[in-house]
């Protein structure tokens, strides 16, 4: 009987069976879960309402201000992540002393746990007792870092602490895998550096760039770390995230169905950028 | 760029790296006085912070993601690289096979955890590493498998369709040449993996932030603004951060070729 | 050693069929090599012997034994592929002695029959490396040293040669032609290069489009070519065809008469080798045509020729008649008439 499975499928099994009971059983149960309104406290009340859960989310102003915040937040943190990242690749691609050294430093921060980061940040950065504004504050700057104004900002400056070094290390090994030839080419031509850089390396870093620019913003939507360590989604409502905003309404509230379906409208919008963006990946390939 | 700028650059990059860690390392060796003066450099090193932290629940923590982070990559290890292999290989499950795994890598965690949270607690496994472990699996195996895919797609076929002349069924050869040449890949995926359990917080803190929390969860019940905390907080961070870095070093070449899954190599 | 049969084989992927009800006899103690260019399913033909690739429809016979749908590992027959596929993780020594390993062969029967191949082929000092320390040629004889070690029924050959460089190439011809003498050893082998082919078959086996156009020794094969394909793809530089009409015993092409044996009337295409095709006085010329280059080979020279109606023909000269030929000018050339092709108007057959 066994052997009339074909080969792979029977190497497949066991990946497909824990797959199912971690992830496709709970996806598909959360699913249901966001067109109820399923509250843990209130169990025997819980009935299915269809799409009313996430009506209810156009009319909630937190929540709407937790879509731009992570929004802002994405878009922020990532392109100064690729800009600094690209920069530092290519300063590191050219190094010649001390190279292996300073390449396995500057990796350093993706490897640390993201609430340790946070935490670090939050006392380096803090008003009363941190170091920074101290040093600042010798200058004469003022400055409030999770104050209401600076607080998104702030976070954003945590993941770029944290998450250049992942850029790096993608960029940097695109760059190290380029064929030398169009470089060499480039050079019999005449080009200057600048144009070389426009016109030969960055096109052709090009599919090494989408991925990596991608990976980062498929990660830094799921930001909670730097929000629970730092500032719980304030001040006022200055750094509320999805994330963060779906664990204080499932776990805080115990609305377990209205969380449910915040995350939903998150993994809809991820989900459509990503199939544009591999759409006009595939077409230029093409 | 010219070579002083780039050099610049660069010292620049590893101060700003190197400061908070050198910040945090000074800090968990500062009394509680001395934590008045945050710039101050002249003080008298005590290791009550360090004490306090070894002996206050946080190597229990650490121990408990340790346990974790194994269970987690064991169970990865077998079912991603059985299944990378047969999905490399064989096409099994063909397209939607890859965008599965795909699709479980991007999914962010808010989804799943509220299943998982009520899973758990109507099985009465809350509060215990078994939900962790689960949970965890919801985002290790799929990077694992991701990454052993790669690794399984540079083994040229010839490799093993050879030793099925020499004498090989199919396990066989999948054991005993196959493997072999995935191995590299296979301790990065194990540390990689390893590291991105022991560096969670959201599933460890909503599942298990009670009898059974992990390092992060432990850490950050130091959170209060009651700063005299601050020195046992940092001494805390340290031990969280240096296995993970030790660690790390070990995986940097092969992680390109992971996360690319093959196209790159560093 | 034994003889390998295949009946009625046939491999499909899909709507394209690979190969197409072949029949093949591959004699023992001899080397059949399957040729054709690629895409013409000898490598699957191939694989499918091996057992590494399903069997769409047909029988293979390894002696007496049916093996049809047997797993390669029980077929006994040992392989040597294009990119040598040594285990990187083993040494050369090693990499030999995992066959043996694999059937249980007691320790020092493997060591025997690893360092008797070792020395056969002049690898002794070589086999405690790692493929990564061997040079392509090296790595090329630990392949054929696991093979020989194995003592299988007979030996597959996967093009093993087209990843050295020319000249270790004509070397490892002349070495794979001793051991088969030396091990009377059953040898299937598959290549695409013609002149590989020739070199080393008994038999040789023309393939195209999955199906065998010509089989024979070389000898008969590039004599006696069965249809214009073979008779192209055979032989370096290829055949010059041209196109005309036969009757009463004479081709006749546009500025061109030549006699041949053949009665039937009708369109027909008249093959000749570039080697039969030679300078000569104006009285004795078949045909005439301008010199456009020359490639000086040493012994030898390639002659491109135009004729008056576009064709492009090509003639090998031996050096010693070259200095008649001028490039730029018209030249009279003859068609040596003991040494004729002539095909049907498609080519697809051979009409004397």
């Amino acid at each position: 009987m066994l052997r009339r499975i074909p080969i792979g499928y029977r190497f497949l099994t066991p990946l497909a069976v824990v797959f199912a009971a971690v992830f496709a059983y709970p996806f598909v149960y959360s699913l249901w879960l966001s067109l109820t309104n399923y509250t843990i406290t209130r169990r025997n009340e819980t009935r299915f309402v269809g799409i009313d859960q996430y009506t209810g989310l156009l009319d909630n102003d937190t929540y709407r201000q937790a879509l731009v915040n992570t929004f802002v937040f994405v878009l922020l943190a990532v392109s100064l992540e690729l800009l600094l990242g690209l920069a530092l690749a290519l300063c590191l691609q050219r190094q010649r002393w001390a190279r292996n050294v300073t390449r396995a430093f500057l990796l350093a921060p993706m490897f640390v746990t993201p609430i340790a980061v946070g935490l670090m940040f939050r006392f380096l950065l803090n008003q009363q007792i941190g170091v920074i504004p101290e040093i600042l504050g010798t200058f004469g700057l003022e400055i409030d870092f999770f104050g209401p104004d600076l607080a998104l900002f702030s976070m954003v400056a945590i993941d770029v602490w944290q998450w250049t070094p992942f850029m790096v290390l993608l960029l940097l090994a695109g760059l190290e895998s380029l064929p030398k030839q169009p470089f060499e080419a480039a050079r019999v031509d005449g080009a200057s550096r600048w144009l070389t850089f426009r016109s030969v390396t960055l096109p052709l870093l090009k599919p090494v760039i989408v991925v990596a620019v991608l990976l980062r913003a498929l990660d830094a939507f799921k930001v909670f770390e730097y929000v629970f360590a730092i500032t719980r989604g304030g001040p006022g409502t200055a750094t509320e995230t999805i994330q963060y905003q779906v664990y204080r309404t499932g776990i805080g509230f115990f609305r377990l169905g209205e969380a449910a379906a915040m995350a939903f409208v998150l993994v809809a919008v991820v989900l459509t950028i990503v199939v544009v963006l591999f759409r006009r990946l595939m077409r230029e390939a093409t | 760029m010219s070579r002083p700028l780039r050099a610049l650059f660069l010292v620049i990059a590893v101060v700003a790296v190197a400061f908070p860690f050198a910040w945090v390392v000074l800090i968990s060796f500062k009394s509680r006085v001395d934590l008045n003066d945050p710039s101050s450099l002249s003080f008298t090193p005590t290791s009550a912070n360090w004490s306090e932290v070894l002996h206050g629940g946080v190597l229990e923590a650490a121990l408990r993601s340790v346990e974790v982070g194994l269970a987690t990559v064991s169970v990865s290890l077998v079912a991603g690289t059985l299944g990378a292999y047969a999905i490399s290989r064989f096409k099994a499950g063909g397209g939607p096979a890859r965008f599965g795994i795909l699709l479980a890598q991007l999914m962010p965690p808010a989804v799943l955890v509220v299943p998982l949270f009520i899973l758990f607690f109507n099985w009465n496994l809350r509060d215990t590493i078994w939900a962790v472990i689960a949970a965890h699996l919801t985002f290790v195996l799929p990077v694992v498998t991701w990454f052993m895919i790669g690794f399984f797609d540079a083994v040229p076929r010839e490799l093993e369709e050879q030793a099925m002349i020499d004498g090989y069924g199919r396990f066989g050869a999948f054991r005993r040449v196959v493997l072999p040449q995935v191995l590299p890949g296979l301790g990065a995926a194990a540390i990689f993996g390893f590291v991105l359990s022991w560096n969670d917080l959201f599933y460890a803190l909503i599942l298990a932030g009670g009898n059974a929390e992990t390092l992060p969860v432990a850490i950050s019940s130091y959170n209060t603004f009651r700063g005299v905390e601050l020195g046992a907080m940092s001494a805390a961070i340290l031990v969280s951060v240096v296995p993970v870095l030790i660690a790390s070093f070990f995986v940097q070449k092969r992680l390109v070729r992971g996360i690319s899954g093959g196209g790159l190599k560093y | 050693m034994a003889e390998i049969r295949v009946e009625a084989l046939r491999k499909r992927f899909g709507e394209v069929t690979a190969v197409d009800d072949i029949d093949l006899v591959i004699a023992d103690g001899g080397i059949t090599v399957l040729v054709g260019p690629s895409g013409c399913g000898k490598t699957t033909t191939l694989r499918m012997i091996a057992g590494l690739e399903d069997v769409t429809g047909g029988r293979i016979l390894i002696g007496e034994r049916d093996v049809t749908s047997a797993e390669p590992k029980d077929r006994d027959l040992a392989m040597v592929f294009q990119n040598y596929a040594l285990y990187p993780h083993m040494t050369a020594f090693q990499n030999m002695a995992f066959a043996l390993k694999a059937r249980d062969t007691p320790h020092d029967e493997i060591r025997d029959r690893v360092m008797h191949a070792a020395e056969l082929l002049g690898i002794t000092d070589l086999l405690e490396r790692r493929p990564k320390a061997l040079s392509g040629g090296q790595q090329q004889r630990v392949a054929i040293g696991r093979a020989i070690v194995r003592q299988p029924a007979a030996f597959l050959f996967d093009e093993p040669l087209s990843n050295l460089d020319a000249k270790l190439r004509v070397e490892m011809r002349t070495e794979i032609l001793k051991l088969q003498k030396e091990l009377n050893a059953t040898i299937l082998y598959v290549t695409h290069d013609q002149e590989e082919a020739m070199t080393l078959a008994d038999e040789m086996v023309v393939m195209r489009a999955g199906a065998i156009a010509q089989q024979g020794p070389p000898r008969v094969v590039y004599a006696e070519p069965a249809s214009e394909f073979v008779g192209g793809f055979v032989g370096s530089p290829p055949m010059n065809v041209i196109a005309g009409e036969a009757s009463g015993g004479v081709f006749r092409a546009e500025g061109l008469e030549v006699p041949v044996p053949l009665t039937a009337a009708g369109p027909a295409r008249l093959g000749v080798r570039p080697e039969h095709l030679r300078p000569s006085g104006p009285g004795e010329a078949t045909l005439t045509a301008d010199v456009e280059v020359i490639e000086f080979l040493g012994s030898s020279g390639i002659v491109s020729l135009r004729r008056g109606n576009g064709d492009s023909l090509k003639a090998l000269v031996p050096a010693d008649a070259l200095e008649s030929v001028l490039p730029g000018a018209a030249c009279p050339f003859r068609i040596d008439p003991g040494h004729l092709h002539l095909f049907s108007a498609d080519g697809s057959a051979r009409l004397h």
